[in-house]
């Protein structure tokens, strides 16, 4: 095998944790595989539909004028933005200088090869979520236009092109920023403009797609706003070549005109690899300079003499459980891998409600007027209850609470405290995550159902009686069963089997719990009584089983 | 002043055992090197003395007081310095301090006292406001040196503590290592730098595969070679060569190889 076959076999292996299938050797390995392959194909199902109901109207309105081409002109375009955008976040995720990545460096592969590889693996996980987008928009027009053979052939040539120009873009945009300042090349900087990035991506797609979806069965509307002739997206399709190209393509192989068809799929395939080739000898010291100065950091000095007035400002004493409780709370909020994938719901579900809110107010204000009239508010109580108790649930800060801690925990096992001091200022931690989830929760919709205070408190005691039980469950969970070995602190919080567990496991329950609710029509007073009493009964019970479990566990605990 | 007794310990589905049987007595006002070649069970049975590994077997006292009865006051006692300083890294330098001092009860005047006697001898003064992040590995390996001596430990347990560390540093802390020997605390590190063993250390313990092969002063382990000398052992280039690099026969270097040597399968 060439070095460059290598180097990409092995950036392949590490950043998608992927194995060759005669090293799953036992039942887990297959179960785990055929785990993820379900959730695979859940998400591209649930997805997918997304944008095969958008493709199918655009096809619809676009026909009714003898337009239907733009649609895989939309389609592609549609790609190639997604494909830019989520390129660069991807190439940004993989900037560090880790040991591994600085032994690269001083291994004799060249920069251009180097960055190549990483190009290559940029590409694969790129290429599926473009074959995705741009997917749905082929089938739909290839089925309603039911062209020859080539057709498909022709399609997945040009699927398979599209996300080579963006990408190069992607990769020039990163390396000019990354070379731009020394305060670019942080982890927490890349991360913060990450996320803002994601974050406002993934509401501009929200947004555009509760528009559509609100608008499915109006054609005119289709045609003026998006996918008409002169709308933004047809003018940049028509003035960005490869989704020009792939547009004449495929209309070239629908009318049958199949070599046309595949002269022009194989001049932006040769094209985008041109652009590519192009970009990696360009790039590759920039990107050299740019990976060896990341992460360079210098601690901040006090001045001469100012030490000892220093000691004497910020040295204090405080108890132990303060101290036990202030530590969980600054190594969580100063990862921003962990706030993110954690506590951060809180923030973005209420905002991905605001956007829908937005997007679809006509059709939303009968579902307000239905929460808000309907049995006396009996719905609008229980969907404010249910959102609060979602998002204090759904922080995974109690699922993760000792796996977080994986690296540190020979330490803390070390010092003279006990494992349920211990436990306890990680329980009291994630519940100050639930209060926050469950008050964010029960007040946004409790003010979009127009629910009066007394109600918001009621649903909000009832989200946080149940929060409360769900971190308790999730650090039992996390007490069982911790991930302690992991490199990259997501591993920890979003690929922790825990924080999935809990967050579907509170998800189920709630729905048992609503249905008697509705069924019986109890009353929300008496629910609220009810429910808090047995919360604090169950939540008294729990704990008490709970801290003979950690004890047993923890003095049996192998930490790495 | 502590003890390991009859310590045995296998980790979990490895089938083989890291400790076998570790019998370990460090005396008060001692200096006490352990030694051992990689995947000897050094580190192992340090967990296994601050209280981090359970033992399957045998148990650890710590000035009397016996570490799986009563946890708290025996680790009290103790102060350690984990073989990763890398364990801190989202804090400031104040605020692991702070917290070390908050567990193990340090009142607020003596704390700051301390923290400005140790910062002002390890030159770590200056970032104390610092992310532990932003310092480097022999920086965050003093740290965790004056974290460990905040509370004035009866005993002091260090798992290679050189490692990272400048020349200055180094020699700072061996001085207060002597220092700390000479107030009566007992002082007990793990190394494989046999030089600085051989003149700090007033005993030592070597190590192989999880088994004790000798613990006693360096001068009670030149005795014993001294009484078995090993048949068919490797020529000893030093002593081959005679004269006055004959005394290199009698170093740690080459007593100790010669010992491990020997207990080779």
């Amino acid at each position: 095998m060439g070095a460059f076959a290598a180097l990409v076999r092995m950036e392949l292996r590490s950043t998608f944790g992927w194995k060759p299938l005669d090293e799953y050797r036992n039942y887990k390995d297959w179960l785990r595989l055929g785990g993820l392959v379900l959730l695979a194909l859940l998400v591209v199902a649930d997805i997918g539909f997304l944008f095969v109901a958008s493709a199918v109207s655009q096809y619809q309105a676009l026909k009714g004028r003898g337009l239907q081409g733009l649609l895989v002109l939309n389609g592609a375009t549609s790609a190639s933005v997604a494909l830019f955008v989520l390129g660069f976040l991807a190439i940004l995720s993989g900037f560090s200088l880790s040991p591994a990545e600085a032994q690269l460096f001083s291994l004799p592969l060249g920069d251009r090869t180097r960055l190549a590889a990483r190009f290559v693996v940029v590409y694969v996980s790129q290429a599926a979520i473009g074959l995705f987008i741009f997917g749905a928009s082929l089938a739909v027009y290839g089925i309603s236009e039911a062209p020859p053979l080539a057709f498909w052939l022709i399609g997945l040539v040009v699927a398979l092109a599209l996300p080579l120009p963006p990408l190069a873009l992607a990769w020039t945009l990163a390396v000019l920023l990354l070379s731009a300042g020394r305060f670019m090349r942080s982890k927490n900087a890349i991360l913060l403009l990450s996320g803002v990035i994601g974050v406002g991506f993934a509401l501009a797609f929200n947004l555009a797609l509760q528009q559509s979806m609100a608008r499915l069965g109006d054609p005119a509307w289709i045609l003026a706003h998006y996918a008409g002739p002169g709308t933004a997206l047809n003018l940049a399709g028509s003035a960005w070549p490869p989704s020009y190209l792939a547009w004449k393509a495929l209309e070239a192989a629908a009318s049958g005109r199949s070599l046309e068809g595949f002269a022009l799929a194989i001049a932006l395939f040769a094209g985008g690899l041109a652009f590519s080739a192009l970009a990696v000898p360009v790039l590759a010291g920039p990107w050299k300079r740019a990976v060896l100065a990341f992460g360079e950091t210098r601690p901040r000095l006090l001045g001469k003499g100012d030490a000892s007035a220093y000691i004497g400002r910020h040295f204090r004493r405080r108890g132990v459980f303060a101290a036990l409780l202030l530590r969980e709370w600054r190594l969580l909020v100063r990862e921003p891998m962990f706030l993110l994938n954690g506590p951060f719901i809180i923030v973005i579900m209420p905002l991905i409600l605001a956007v829908m809110y937005l997007a679809q107010r006509s059709n939303l204000a009968q579902l307000q007027a239905i929460l808000a009239g309907s049995e006396g508010g009996r719905y609008g109580f229980l969907a404010a209850a249910g959102f609060g108790a979602f998002l204090g649930s759904s922080t995974s800060v109690g699922s993760t609470a000792l796996s977080r801690d994986a690296r540190a925990l020979g330490a803390m096992l070390a010092l003279p405290v006990g494992v349920f001091r211990i436990m306890g200022a990680k329980l009291v931690h994630a519940l100050i995550w639930a209060l926050a989830g469950s008050l964010m929760g029960s007040v946004s919709l409790g003010l979009f159902a127009g629910l009066g205070p007394g109600s918001i408190a009621g649903a909000a005691v009832v989200a946080l009686s149940f929060s409360a039980l769900a971190n308790l469950a999730g650090l039992w969970i996390d007490t069982a069963r911790p991930r302690l070995a992991w490199d990259n602190p997501m591993a920890a919080l979003k690929q922790n089997p825990n924080s999935v567990l809990l967050i579907f496991g509170s998800v189920a329950l709630l729905a048992l719990i609503a249905w008697p609710v509705t069924a019986f029509a109890i009353d929300p007073g008496l629910f609220v009584a009810i429910f808090a009493l047995a919360s604090i009964v169950l939540f008294a019970a729990g704990l008490a089983a709970y801290k003979g479990f950690a004890i047993i566990k923890m003095r049996n605990i192998e930490p790495h | 002043m502590f003890r390991l007794e009859g310590i045995d310990k296998t980790y979990g589905g490895s089938g083989k055992k890291a400790l076998d049987s570790l019998d370990l007595e460090v005396r008060d006002g001692e200096i006490f090197g352990f030694l051992g070649p990689n995947g000897a069970g050094k580190t192992t049975a340090i967990r296994i003395l601050t209280g981090v590994l359970r033992p399957d077997a045998g148990k650890v006292t710590i000035d009397g007081i016996e570490l799986a009865r009563a946890p708290m006051p025996a680790k009290a006692r103790l102060g350690s310095v984990p073989d990763n300083p890398e364990l801190w890294n989202r804090l400031k330098a104040r605020e692991y301090l702070d917290f070390m001092g908050d567990v193990y009860r340090v009142p607020t005047r003596e704390r700051r006292e301390r923290i400005a006697t140790l910062a002002d001898r390890f030159a770590l003064a200056e970032v104390l406001g610092s992310s532990i992040g932003s310092l480097s590995r022999g920086m965050k390996q003093k740290l965790c040196v004056i974290g460990s001596l905040l509370h004035e430990p009866a005993n002091w347990i260090l798992d290679e503590p050189m490692v990272g560390l400048d020349p200055q540093a180094s020699f700072d802390l061996k001085a207060l290592m002597r220092q700390r020997a000479l107030a009566g605390g007992s002082v007990f590190f793990s190394t494989h730098v046999l030089e600085v063993a051989e003149r700090l250390c007033d005993r030592i313990a070597v190590i192989a595969a999880g088994r004790l092969l000798f613990a006693g002063s360096i001068g009670e382990l030149r005795s014993l070679r001294e009484a078995t000398p090993r048949e068919g052992s490797l020529p000893d280039p030093a002593s081959a060569r005679g004269g006055a690099e004959s005394r290199d026969r009698d170093s740690l270097e080459s007593l100790f190889l010669d010992l491990v040597e020997k207990d080779a399968p």
